[in-house]
């Protein structure tokens, strides 16, 4: 066990360095690639659709027709629907129950423990090295598709910069905030997985659009919160939570933010001690 | 570090991608921002007769709109504009021909009122505008080395500044357009206006600039309207003229909270609005071009409605006209 703050740090920056290589080159990352893949595609189809000569009819046409859909208004909808309803809740479930989970799976978490490094600092590393991870394949992504859908149909690459800017904070903080709530999970619950799906599309979806506070128990109510562009408008669901926000007050960026870092802060802390605490129980 | 080869190239990769990225994303922003460097040399001449206390500024490029195809095909519909004739039995100009531009500016007056002036510019007949007016009524005065017309009764003035240039509006504003045009001190000088302009896309025909912050700001609006912009420190309209109408409308709340407030309402409105569109279709085309988009205090509402769509929205008068003719 280490004894002070500093062998904490250095201890979870040594797990980082082990755990970055391995949590990269895992089966997981293909999980990822797809996952944060997927839209880059979308995007590239887009890009060579807009070369048809349907699409030749200037900004704002197709086949000569107007559309009300330009490139930043896909790009905010691909946000929306892509990164921050689905990509951002999934890395962080998938890779933060993980990060103790795998160690019990794999019977792996007995060597890990028994290393002279406090038990909080596996987790904390590891919990950095998830960061890493995601943010390295995640937003390259969102500045790809940025730059290949904006220009289209009219949109100005220059002009939405400041947006694209709070969209990768969005997604970077979303990424903390989950990773660290299912980080617990994944160190408190004996099923962190299935806990962890219940609560990002059973709990988060419907919580959000119910009128009261249940909605303050979750994490999408402030990261939507924060987003901004205007929200999709495509399904039922979509409609009911646009109607209900306007004649709700929401809350302020910063209310947003401060509730954001006391989630994750939280979440990691109650994380570490978990880690830090329970006895694991390896099957046989 | 202990770090493999393959990791480090993965993360610098991912590194690369994201600095290309943001430089290129900077240096188009920046080069976004000239257009509004640029647009201060395309602004009118005749801003400097407007005074810098202005709150709320237009400007419309009406030879543009006129010679436009959506102008074209009104005309088909509806061939005089409401009031057109009595603008020009009034005053002896006619919108369609005799003006360029227009510029306008509301100004509170100190005393909870607002006045506004506006000023064309064309090609004017001033000899016979000036017989007009007396014939009305009116009375000719120099001022300031220009001719005023004023109406006894009637708190309209008319004032010929230059050639071609023609001040019309409040009486009080309008002496005070023939006194800025030697001190030069106009709207232009108004920086905190002035700089809503960048909201406003370069080229755009007509467009409304507006502060609403300054205390009798909004007085202009009706009370159940300024109610809910009270929370609109400034706004900006600019619309372009030409096979159909598009534009933005870009409003700036007081703080970020009032302005994700702002966005909420307009998202709930347009989301009711769709319900509800079921038994207008003729609005379908409207609310389907409607774009809406926040940063920070900005909210944005855009649209692109192409000349048919418009002329859907307006009542066929060629129609009515033909049914009440016996």
């Amino acid at each position: 066990m280490t004894d002070s703050t500093t062998g904490f740090g250095t201890a979870a920056l040594r797990v980082f360095d082990l755990a970055l290589g391995r949590m990269l080159w895992s089966r997981r990352t293909l999980f990822m690639a797809v996952v944060a893949g997927g839209p880059v595609l979308i995007a590239v189809l887009l890009r060579v659709m807009a070369a048809l000569p349907v699409f030749d009819g200037g900004a704002g046409q197709i086949d000569g027709r107007p559309v009300s859909l330009n490139g930043p208004d896909i790009f905010g909808l691909m946000i929306w629907t892509f990164y921050l309803r689905f990509t951002v809740p999934v890395l962080g479930v998938f890779y933060g129950t993980a990060l103790i989970a795998d160690e019990v799976e794999d019977r792996t978490i007995t060597y890990l423990f028994t290393r002279p490094v406090a038990r909080g600092a596996v987790l904390a590393g590891k919990y950095l090295a998830y960061l890493v991870c995601t943010a390295v394949v995640v937003l390259p992504s969102v500045m790809l598709v940025y730059f290949l859908v904006v220009p289209l149909l009219g949109g100005s690459i220059g002009r939405n910069f400041p947006a694209l800017l709070i969209d990768l904070g969005l997604i970077g903080t979303g990424l903390a905030v989950y990773g660290a709530v299912f980080a617990f999970v994944g160190a408190w619950f004996r099923r962190p997985l299935l806990t962890g799906l219940v609560f990002v599309f059973g709990w988060e979806p419907i919580v959000v659009v119910l009128p009261g506070y249940m909605k303050y128990l979750s994490v999408a109510y402030y990261l939507q919160g924060l987003a901004p562009h205007a929200m999709p408008q495509g399904d039922a669901l979509s409609v009911i939570q646009a109607v209900l926000t306007s004649v709700q007050t929401p809350l302020g960026t910063g209310a947003n933010l401060g509730a954001l870092a006391c989630i994750g802060a939280a979440a990691l802390a109650a994380a570490i001690r978990a880690a830090g605490r329970r006895e694991y129980v390896l099957g046989q | 570090m202990s770090m493999t080869t393959r990791t480090r190239y993965v993360l610098l990769g991912g590194a690369g991608v994201m600095a290309v990225g943001l430089a290129g994303g900077l240096a188009a922003w920046v080069s976004n921002s000239l257009p509004s460097l640029v647009l201060a040399q395309e602004r009118p001449d005749e801003l400097r007769y407007v005074p810098p206390e202005a709150t709320i500024l237009s400007f419309a490029d009406v030879r543009q709109v006129m010679d436009s195809d959506l102008r074209r095909r009104l005309r088909e519909i509806q061939p005089e504009l409401d009031g057109q004739r009595e603008f020009q039995e009034r005053t002896g100009i006619d919108i369609e021909r005799d003006i360029e531009y227009v510029v306008g500016g509301i100004v509170p007056d100190g005393s909870n009122d607002t006045r506004g002036v506006a000023i064309l510019a064309g090609r004017f007949d001033v000899e016979r505008l000036e017989a007009l007016a007396l014939e009305h009524g009116g009375t000719a005065t120099d001022y300031r080395g220009r001719r005023l017309i004023t109406i006894a009764g009637e708190p309209v003035a008319m004032a010929f500044l230059e050639s071609g240039v023609i001040a019309i509006g409040s009486e009080p504003v309008v002496r005070r357009t023939i006194d800025l045009s030697s001190s030069g001190e106009g709207v232009d000088s108004n920086g905190a206006l002035m700089g809503l302009l960048r909201h406003v896309d370069s080229g755009s025909t007509a467009w409304t600039i507006g502060r609403l912050d300054e205390t009798a700001g909004g007085e202009w609006l009706p009370d159940q309207v300024e109610s809910q912009v009270s929370q609109v420190a400034a706004f900006a309209v600019g619309v372009q003229v030409n096979g159909g109408v598009s534009g933005t409308l870009t409003a700036v709340a007081r703080d970020e909270e009032t302005g994700r407030n702002l966005r909420d309402l307009l998202q709930g409105f347009l989301a009711l609005a769709r319900l509800q569109v079921g038994s207008r279709p003729e609005l379908r085309g409207l609310l389907d071009s409607i774009r809406l988009a926040a940063a920070g205090t900005n909210v944005t509402l855009a649209f692109d409605l192409p000349s048919d769509a418009v002329l859907e929205l307006l009542p066929d008068r060629s129609r009515t006209d033909a049914a009440t003719v016996p």
